[in-house]
């Protein structure tokens, strides 16, 4: 079995003739929890994107289990097992939350959705009262939640988070981080790209810092620890010193 | 005087059956995929006349229904997949050679009912009795047709929400993004709605011919109409869209009791026009997507 | 010169049509005169359809209209043709300016629905006005040679005047608007105003032939007059030739046209079906048409209008009236809210921004910067509060009166005109405040070189890197000479030299008392000029002042980076 669950080869893409990532090359280890951070815009979002088939790559290559998906569409590499929470949570407004999930394991059997969407209201115990509700009706906390229940409907082996922490209140993120924590110490291989830096440093192991569409610093969680560095990498290089730690 | 109001009232919700039929396929087709159908109504037309042929051949119209569906579906089904499939990735000019090509389409299946069936106007007689209760006479083909319809459009309605593939073709007219990232497979279901929309089309002919004659120029103002009611309902919301094909109905039957067939056509296209430009929303007043 | 070749050829084509419109027997010259009258219904449907981008199937309508006008002018007011050829086109012109104002508020896909529509009832109204579906006679027809020769000189007319359209200001916001008419608005044009007018001169050429044709067989009848084979046929001419280019219409003219007289001769019944699979197919395979494949390998393209910018020394840059005196507030904004259903993006924010001022706004993402520009620059109405620009309300003004007023703006993510050269992109926005074009070509000239972009004037935004495609946002922005400028991380992804053009730019235009509000994420690109900061969460500000203070702040640090600090102490504790 290989060590790493996903891996990127190198890849350049963009949107029409604008490129936005080049010669990118990161590795998922299995069973890791890795965070891609950095600021608006640097091409984190088309990361993702890549890895599922929503664009296409313009040079380089996409393993998942050694095996290259560059040509296969979004969906077959979702049945592969890449579960996926877009940018924007991407839910089906109008569908109740049970709805979503179901469609999540569209192509399991009705048991096996059942008992997987019953795990996972358990995972995420905010969810299993509003299972009736529409999704449009939840808060960004709880539509979060089920942008995550709903990629892991199909017990994938890796999930995918776009930026879960767009738009929500520090206590929510917390949590949100927290049901992460549990899935990851279960197994589950993690990669989540992040603009909130001190979450995905709480929760990932491994860290890519993006810049300009290329990864610009590697490392383990522990070392990235420098608050004038993340400063840095956020807010750019501040001219006159220093951000004081708080 | 009450009767006479009865009447129209009634008459206008049966009509407004096969209203919604007509406009659920395009509802659908919207819904999913965000296309205009211009050749809607030539659809509806050629279910019709497709609908006379076995009419010819001795077929109970009702029985044809099915016969004019499954034709229709495959056309459909064919199109998406052969032709509109390919402007699907072209992008924003992506909605602009969707309404060309549809354009050119309305032209070609208006004028290949032309060169099967010629350019008269045609009608299949079925059940040509009516029925009596209470001074209120309804003829019996309209009750049967809006009967058939309304169970039509509520089954497939049905389909949408309480199975699993109706739910996927929601899912998608959602967040195609979602559903793909699923695991459905947004290419199939394109084609499976395109085919269910164009079949509920041809069901709606079947039903239409046998109320009304028809050429098969027909489909331009069919178009119109069944837009109408989408607009009145609220673009791509499916309970919106039952209540305005009754209005339409009851609007339409009335003015064409008070002012002629003329006027009704003018007034369907007025209702429509103002429907888009002040609530564009639907009377709803609720997008259907939030 | 490549233009003067196309002219040539047009010139030789033409005289040898007037040879067979003089010259032919009567069955050529019918085939000249209807070929020409699609080429003026063409030219008529590409005005707005093709420039302005507005898909219209129901032009049609309008050959109806000007063809009963004619007949009606003809014969209830004994008019004689070409009276009726003026009356027609006019009294199209009247019916499509209250009809275009309301129709043209549907956005794309309905715009072409209600057209639609119309083409599809005209006959049905025309059969009842005039006493149903039988035809009407004219006492005075012209002779075939006489229709030939003027429909030539017509359709003559017709392209040199849409020559002079697409090199006219006109010309330039009708394709502004069709390559993104929010852009369009926020370079000042009155896109309502604008829109209509291209939908009248559309509407007065295809009235224009409804007369000829009345003219020419001195018969009508609803059927013929909303005709769904030539509303077709026109619609395949310019696609076939290339919708919105100058020539094209003529090229699709002249094939469709020919090709229909063998069709209507040869396959009378399978036409249509012919047609209209043509513009399938040309829909999926080939949607620019001739001009695209001409255009790609470098002919017939087109040439920037009032191009090319002039030479430094005959440049006189028009000053402008100072709205409020140094140091006053300019914009202010009193409590401004903005509710998407139940979620408040923008909540209670109060803004005072003061003459000559730079200001940085900061936030995370969703924190409601962009719904903010939105509020003020009339792209969104507010649901509660209010702007004040020079202590004037701003109320329900348009986003165009906005930005012409002097509150100009970039968006978020770039909205640049597809077909528009770099050099039109920024005259756009210059001839929206200088009504001279002699002021408006100055002042384009002046910011092109301000920023560093003079030397690729030419080209096409796709044709830039990202650096410099923003950059020309900026430079349309501030071709509106503003007193506020709003600008939405138009610096993010530039590199540090296109950095320092848009500062020496933005200095020059802070130095001519324009304030400048900008939300970036790189903060060093605002940092460095900025007066003051604002920083955004959660729809309101938390906090203000001066960049250094404002960066330190452990507010702003953990509503920047993220949740609380204490979850890197437990991080370095777990590394422990």
């Amino acid at each position: 079995m290989p060590a790493d669950l996903l891996h990127l080869e190198a890849v350049c893409a963009g949107y029409g003739k604008v490129p936005v990532l080049h010669d990118v090359t990161v590795s998922i280890p299995r069973g890791d929890a890795v965070a891609a951070i950095g600021a608006n815009g640097v091409g984190k979002t088309t990361l993702l994107r890549v890895i599922m088939g929503q664009i296409p790559i313009t040079a380089g290559d996409v393993l998942f289990d050694d095996v290259s998906i560059r040509e296969l569409p979004t969906s077959r590499r979702a049945r592969l097992g890449i579960g996926y929470a877009p940018e924007g949570r991407a839910l089906f407004p109008m569908m109740t939350v049970r709805e979503n999930l179901e469609i999540g394991a569209y192509h399991a059997t009705a048991a096996r959705r059942a008992a997987r969407a019953g795990w996972l209201f358990e995972v995420f115990p905010k969810l299993a009262p509003l299972r009736g509700r529409l999704c449009a009706l939840l808060s960004g906390g709880e539509q979060q939640m089920v942008a995550i229940a709903r990629a892991l409907m199909n017990e994938p082996k890796l999930l995918l988070l776009d930026e879960p922490s767009t738009g929500l209140a520090p206590r929510v993120v917390g949590e949100l981080y927290e049901a992460l924590t549990h899935l990851h110490a279960d197994g589950l291989t993690v990669f989540v790209v992040e603009q909130n830096a001190r979450a995905a440093l709480r929760f990932a192991r491994t860290v890519h810092v993006v810049e300009d569409g290329r990864i610009a610093r590697s490392g383990l969680a522990s070392e990235m620890l420098d608050e004038r560095m993340l400063a840095e990498a956020y807010l750019g290089h501040v001219p006159e010193p220093p951000v004081n730690a708080p | 005087m009450l009767v006479t109001i009865l009447t129209l009232a009634l008459t206008g919700v049966l009509w407004g059956g096969v209203y919604l039929l007509m406009a659920s396929g395009l509802n659908l087709i919207y819904g999913v995929m965000k296309i205009v159908n211009l050749a809607h109504g030539d659809f509806i037309v050629v279910g019709g006349l497709l609908t006379l042929t076995l009419f010819e051949l001795h077929v109970n119209p009702l029985a044809a229904l099915p016969a004019a569906a499954l034709v229709m579906f495959a056309v459909g089904a064919l199109i998406q997949r052969g032709i509109l499939e390919r402007l699907v990735t072209a992008g924003p000019a992506g909605e602009l050679r969707t309404l060309l090509a549809t354009f050119g389409m309305s032209y070609v299946v208006s004028n290949v009912g032309l060169l099967l069936w010629g350019a008269q106007v045609q009608s299949v007689p079925f059940l040509e009795g009516s029925v009596d209760a209470f001074g209120i006479r309804l003829p019996e083909n309209l009750l049967v047709c809006s009967a058939v319809a309304f169970a039509f459009a509520i089954a497939v309605h049905i389909w949408l929400t309480r199975t699993m593939s109706g739910k996927a073709v929601r899912a998608t007219s959602q967040s195609a993004v979602g559903a793909a990232a699923c695991g459905l497979s947004i290419r199939r279901i394109r084609v499976l709605t395109f085919g269910l929309g164009c079949a509920m089309a041809g069901a709606a002919g079947s039903l239409t011919i046998t109320l009304i004659p028809f050429q098969n120029s027909s489909g331009g103002p069919l178009t119109v109409q069944a837009f109408t009611v989408i607009a009145l309902g609220g673009l791509g919301n499916y309970v919106g869209a039952f209540l305005a094909a009754v209005i339409l109905g009851v609007a339409e039957v009335t003015t064409s009791f008070v002012f002629g067939s003329n006027a009704a056509a003018a007034v369907v296209y007025i209702l429509f026009i103002l429907i888009l430009v002040f609530r564009p929303q639907g009377l709803l007043g609720r997008s259907a997507r939030v | 010169m490549r233009l003067r070749v196309e002219w040539i050829a047009l010139a030789v084509c033409a005289s040898l049509s007037a040879l067979v419109a003089l010259g032919g027997n009567g069955y050529q010259q019918q085939i000249v005169f209807s070929t020409a009258l699609f080429v003026v219904l063409a030219y008529g449907w590409n005005v707005i359809s093709g420039l302005t981008g507005y898909l219209s199937f129901g032009q049609i309508a309008f050959f109806g209209l000007g063809a009963y006008v004619a007949v009606g002018a003809i014969l209830v007011l004994k008019l004689p043709w070409y009276a009726a050829a003026v009356v027609a086109p006019l009294a199209a012109v009247c019916v499509a300016i209250p009809l275009g104002s309301v129709m043209l508020r549907l956005q794309g896909v309905f715009f072409t629905l209600g057209m639609f529509g119309l083409g599809r009832i005209g006959d049905i109204v025309a059969s009842s006005v005039s006493g149903g579906a039988m035809g009407t006679s004219i006492p005075e027809v012209a002779t075939p040679r006489e229709s030939a020769s003027v429909m030539i000189v017509l359709a003559l007319g017709a392209i040199v005047f849409t020559h002079l359209l697409i090199n006219s200001k006109l010309g330039l916001r009708f394709m502004a608007i069709r390559d993104d008419e929010p852009a369009a608005r926020a370079a000042g044009v009155p896109t309502g105003r604008i829109k209509v007018t291209a939908f009248a001169i559309s509407a007065a050429l295809a009235a224009l032939c409804g007369v000829m044709y009345v003219w020419n067989v001195g018969y009508l009848d609803p059927t013929s007059a909303f005709s769904g084979t030539t509303e077709l046929q026109v619609v395949l001419m310019v696609l076939v030739g290339g919708i919105g280019s100058m020539w094209g219409p003529l090229f699709g003219a002249v094939l469709i046209a020919l090709l229909g007289q063998v069709l209507w001769a040869r396959f009378p019944l399978e036409e249509q079906v012919i047609l209209g699979s043509i513009t399938v197919l040309m829909a999926v395979a080939m949607p620019g048409g001739i001009s695209a494949i001409l255009q790609a390998r470098g002919k017939l393209t087109r040439r920037a209008v009032w191009s090319p910018p002039p030479d430094a020394r005959s440049i006189d840059v028009p000053t402008r009236i100072r709205t409020v005196a140094d140091g006053d507030p300019v914009l202010v904004c009193e409590a401004l809210v903005k509710r998407f259903g139940g979620v408040a993006a923008v909540d209670g924010v109060d803004l005072r921004i003061a003459r000559g001022e730079v200001v940085g706004i900061i936030g995370p993402n969703g924190a409601g910067k962009s719904t903010l520009f939105d509020l003020i620059t009339g792209f969104a109405a507010p649901s509660a509060g209010r702007v004040l620009f020079a202590n004037v309300p701003i109320g329900r003004q348009t986003p165009d009166a906005i930005a012409r007023r002097g509150i100009a703006r970039t968006f978020q993510t770039s909205r640049l005109f597809a077909t528009l050269s770099v050099w039109e992109t920024v005259l756009l926005a210059a001839s929206s405040v200088n009504a001279a074009r002699g002021a408006a070509i100055a002042e384009a000239r002046r910011i092109l070189a301000q920023v560093g972009l003079l030397d690729v004037w030419s080209r096409l935004p796709e044709a830039l890197p990202p650096g410099k495609q923003r950059l020309l946002e900026i430079a349309r922005a501030l071709a509106l000479r503003p007193d506020v400028l709003l600008l939405d991380e138009a610096m993010a992804g530039m590199t540090a030299d296109e950095i320092a053009q848009v500062h020496a730019a933005l200095r020059f235009a802070v130095g001519n008392g324009c304030a400048v509000v900008a939300i970036e994420h790189v903060l060093p690109a605002i940092a460095t000029i900025a007066d003051r900061v604002y920083v955004l969460d959660f729809g309101t500000v938390i906090a203000e002042g001066p960049p250094q203070r404002v960066f330190s702040d452990p507010i702003v640090l953990d509503a920047y980076i993220g949740v609380g600090t204490s979850v890197l102490d437990e991080v370095a504790a777990g590394a422990r």
